[in-house]
């Protein structure tokens, strides 16, 4: 791939571009689809192609293909000549050796192939139906994700990567009295660090679990987020106020709080492109920039954001080794130009068991799973969300299932309503995510449920 | 086939994007992309699927042999019944009147420039951007039972968008327009006055108090009547989450086993139809090649008809009706809707304005529906009080909270002023597949909880 991304460079300096960047990515993705407690799909989603960043002066163009030939060298080349100079564009990075992160590649998933795919997803199935007898129905997929790149530019960077990852997840279906759903996801980057039958036994547990559920009562309460919806509510609702092209847009609620208390003092959290095993963990961003540990919130205090290096140049920054070309599909994408996103989001666990938070809970609820949580006021931090597996809380116990909630909140407020976080750290990743968060449970005081 | 599959199919696809980004004065992308490839679907009573990005003769026969694998690899291989369809041989075109790829690339960037310029009003408007951006697409749907179907079809469409900021108070307005057609779509949307809307709204609602809490009747525009047709009509309707197979990405549709049954008011009809012209969502065949028709979701209040595939639509005992699609090549379809939107009705503007109190949503933001599209929450951009028939405001952060077949049932006024919108992101599927549709409806009445900031 790198001799790929070399020739393409040679070519698009002999079309007339003064810098060059050629992006060279390789996808594949595997997935086991199970609906209605069977295999329905087996698919093989492959893509390759070259993106091709070209600077004539300060003019910049972009084109790519999932073919290269001398054309796509010219066509970048005529996409940066047709338009007027960009005086913030400030080069390509300079040629780095970033030190090889561990445990984000195996070669035993790289390789694993259909037949053992299928019946790893068979496992999760089935120790979710044999679970229990009150568990009818099974729903979810195995996804295993190889992605590839390589980078040269003009500078002489010329770097590779490769990395791996295999998830599963599942949502059963209970019927008792009524009916009931649990959900799970789990994910490693390696298959060793795979186990299928959790993901089917942890699912099937919590549909048992929220049978017969019982109303909530609109009002405040003390709210425990289990890891799988703090990655929810964090993904969407802190990513992108972290995101240095949303605090540049001025859509970031913590647009202008950087240096300022946001959060309870016992909240840090990091942006981890680097950390070992994470899911999203890269030796090095689509722009050739070492990943790294970048601080976000320390001890309650706003101090950091993510940056690509084009808006990390508009904020007066460094890149802090975030500038990704991604879209909804798993892996890097040629197709578009590198802008800043979230990598391994990291919240630091606290000194509580899970158990303890629970037990110090005088009445509330404890939610395992949230779903459709979307920014519905942006620039505020208002959010919406659904309950999807919820319990009751009395006196320090869980004493059953809760009936679905809608919880219509500020984010911002919440982070300073913090009263507890637990031990409990597990790495998710949200339906669709481009991002994994690294998070324990979380206890919210005063959410306002309707 | 001869590697014994029941049935199989291939789609070609040849496609040719350009995105044109100006974001606060400056020109932030110029993107011009190609590709092309091949994905074949085999049915050995599960389905196996593989692509391929090369369109010679050993690369689509190794595309073959890993489909092939893919399906042969589970191992107790059921279903997977497909309802009689006709098989098709057809040429289809939907191209539009001029070509946005023969604009000249200046012209378009010059045309953001001055949008991105006219967006910025006055001195509050902190944030702008204006885009184009245009899709020319080439397909060949082949199948083992003899279909053949060739289409193309070009998509065109434009944005603007601006930020203003006011003391302690951050809003956005943004516009689009788009469809399937050419250039003449950035021309009528007129994007330069577009713009200089866009900023006046974003520093109006700057200054505008935040939307009281209240229940209300809502008066909404066409614009939020199509997102709210998107998540709580076009996505329960779809025959894949109707039957629970969803179950674990979008979810499912709480009026699963209601087919015939009244779940609103008599004013409510909806219709999904591939075939509108002009529209984001327009085809004439679907991914699986079966002909587009509309289709009667919602029938005076009464559930009619899901969206199928031809999988579903055996289970169901209905004819499959179009709805399978894909993002590209490259991945498996799934049922998807295509143009959803709710029908016009008899009502005049001042009519559903008639009203002692209520709420005018104008403009929809941000959704959050629950998994079973029963409870919901939309954002709107702006709102108004209505007060006898008159419009007090902007008020700025409103958004409704209801439980779907409450609302459907207080709709008792729908506007005779239909409109389509574009909605080009719609997720769905596992990977995850983004897609073009259209959306829209007419003004339309109801009553829900009107939300405030949260």
């Amino acid at each position: 791939m790198l001799e790929i991304a070399e020739r393409a460079l040679e070519l698009t300096k002999k079309s007339g571009a003064d810098q060059a960047e050629a992006f060279v990515s390789e996808n594949l993705v595997t997935t086991v689809r199970i609906a209605a407690s069977r295999v329905v799909e087996t698919k093989n989603v492959y893509d390759r192609g070259i993106g091709l960043r070209t600077a004539v002066g300060q003019k910049v163009g972009f084109a790519c293909a999932n073919s290269f030939s001398r054309e796509l060298s010219e066509r970048a080349v005529s996409m940066a000549r047709a338009r007027p100079p960009n005086p913030e564009f400030n080069g390509f990075p300079e040629p780095a050796k970033p030190r090889k992160v561990k445990d984000i590649y195996d070669r035993a998933l790289a390789k694993l192939q259909p037949a053992r795919a299928a019946e790893l997803a068979d496992f999760m199935l089935q120790a979710a139906l044999d679970f229990d007898r009150r568990v009818v129905e099974a729903s979810g997929a195995l996804n295993v994700v190889v992605e590839r790149c390589a980078i040269a530019n003009t500078n002489g960077l010329a770097v590779a990567d490769e990395t791996t990852r295999i998830f599963g997840h599942l949502t059963v279906e209970a019927r008792g009295v009524g009916e009931s759903e649990g959900a799970t996801w789990l994910g490693s980057t390696s298959l060793r660090g795979f186990d299928p039958s959790e993901v089917g036994k942890r699912a099937a547990q919590l549909a048992v679990n929220s049978l017969s559920p019982k109303k909530v009562k609109p009002g405040k309460y003390d709210v425990i987020l289990e890891p799988a919806a703090v990655a929810e509510l964090f993904y969407h609702v802190f990513g992108y106020a972290v995101n240095g092209r949303d605090v540049h847009d001025r859509v970031s609620y913590f647009a202008d709080k950087l240096g300022k208390a946001v959060a309870v003092e016992e909240l840090s959290v990091h942006d981890w492109g680097n950390m070992a095993g994470g899911l999203y963990s890269k030796t090095f961003d689509d722009e050739g920039v070492a990943t790294r540990r970048t601080p976000l919130i320390e001890r309650g205090k706003l101090v950091g954001f993510v940056y690509d290096r084009n808006y990390a140049g508009k904020a007066n920054k460094d890149s802090t080794g975030n500038g990704l070309r991604l879209i909804d599909m798993p892996g890097r994408y040629y197709g578009v130009e590198p802008s800043p996103y979230i990598t391994n989001l990291a919240i630091e666990p606290g000194d509580f068991k899970r158990e303890e938070l629970i037990a110090d809970t005088e009445e509330g609820l404890l939610l395992s799973r949230i779903w459709y949580t979307y920014p519905i006021t942006p620039q505020l931090g208002d959010f919406s969300t659904t309950s999807r597996c919820g319990f009751l809380i009395h006196k320090g116990e869980v004493v059953g299932a809760a009936q679905q909630v809608r919880i219509h909140e500020n984010l911002p407020r919440l982070l300073k309503q913090i009263t507890g976080i637990a031990d409990d750290i597990r790495q998710m990743m949200p339906w669709g995510a481009v991002a994994a968060i690294c998070t324990p449970s979380l206890r919210l005081s005063g959410v306002r449920i309707s | 086939m001869k590697l014994g599959a029941a049935y199989a199919d291939v789609r070609t696809e040849n496609s040719r994007n350009e995105t044109i980004l100006v974001k606060d004065g400056k020109v932030e992308k110029v993107t011009s992309e190609l590709q092309q490839g091949m994905g074949i679907r085999v049915l050995f009573g599960t389905w196996g699927f593989a692509s391929t990005i090369e369109l010679v003769k050993p690369a689509v026969d190794r595309g073959v042999k890993t489909a092939v694998s893919m399906a042969k690899a589970v191992r107790h291989r059921a279903g997977g019944k497909m309802a009689e369809a006709e098989v098709a041989e057809a040429r289809t075109h939907a191209g539009g009147k001029i070509d946005p790829f023969e604009v000249d690339l200046s012209e378009k960037i010059d045309l953001c420039l001055e949008a991105d310029r006219r967006a910025r009003v006055d001195k509050h408007v902190k944030r702008t951007s204006a885009t184009i951006a245009a899709q020319k697409l080439q397909k060949l749907f082949l199948s083992s039972e003899g279909a053949r179907i060739q289409s193309d079809r070009v998509i065109t469409y434009a944005g603007v968008f601006a930020l203003a900021k006011k003391g302690a108070v951050t809003e956005y307005f943004e516009d689009l327009a788009g469809g399937t057609g050419g250039f003449e779509i950035v021309r009528r949307f007129d994007m330069s006055a577009r713009a200089e809307d866009v900023g006046r709204r974003a520093a109006a609602l700057a200054s505008a108090k935040a939307m009281p809490k209240c229940k209300l009747p809502v008066v909404m525009d066409q614009d939020f009547v199509a997102l709210l047709t998107h998540e709580i009509i076009g996505h329960p309707s779809e025959a894949d989450r109707v039957l629970g197979r969803e179950a674990a990405w979008a979810g499912r549709a709480w009026w699963a086993g209601m087919v015939g049954r009244r779940i609103g008011s008599k004013l409510l009809n909806a219709v999904d139809d591939p075939r509108v012209e002009g529209a984001l969502g327009y085809y004439e065949y679907d991914d699986e090649g079966v002909p587009a028709r509309r289709k009667q979701l919602i029938h005076e209040g009464r559930l009619l008809e899901h969206m199928h595939s031809r999988e579903t639509a055996a289970e169901f005992k209905v004819k499959p009706n179009g709805n399978m699609r894909a993002q590209s090549f490259k991945y498996l379809p799934l049922i998807r809707m295509s143009n959803t939107f709710i029908e016009p009705g008899e009502h005049k503007l001042e009519e559903l304005f008639d009203v002692k109190e209520g709420v005018y949503l104008k403009g929809a933001k941000i959704p959050s529906i629950d998994s079973r599209r029963y409870n919901f929450q939309i954002s709107a951009k702006e709102a108004f009080l209505i007060r006898r028939g008159e419009l007090v405001g902007p008020f700025r952060d409103a958004s409704i909270m209801g439980i779907a077949p409450d609302f459907f049932s207080s709709i008792d006024a729908v506007g005779c002023d239909f409109e389509m919108r574009p909605i080009p992101n719609c997720g769905k599927g596992d990977p995850m597949q983004t897609l073009h549709v259209g959306n829209g409806g007419p003004h339309l009445r109801s009553v829900a909880i009107v939300a405030g900031v949260g």
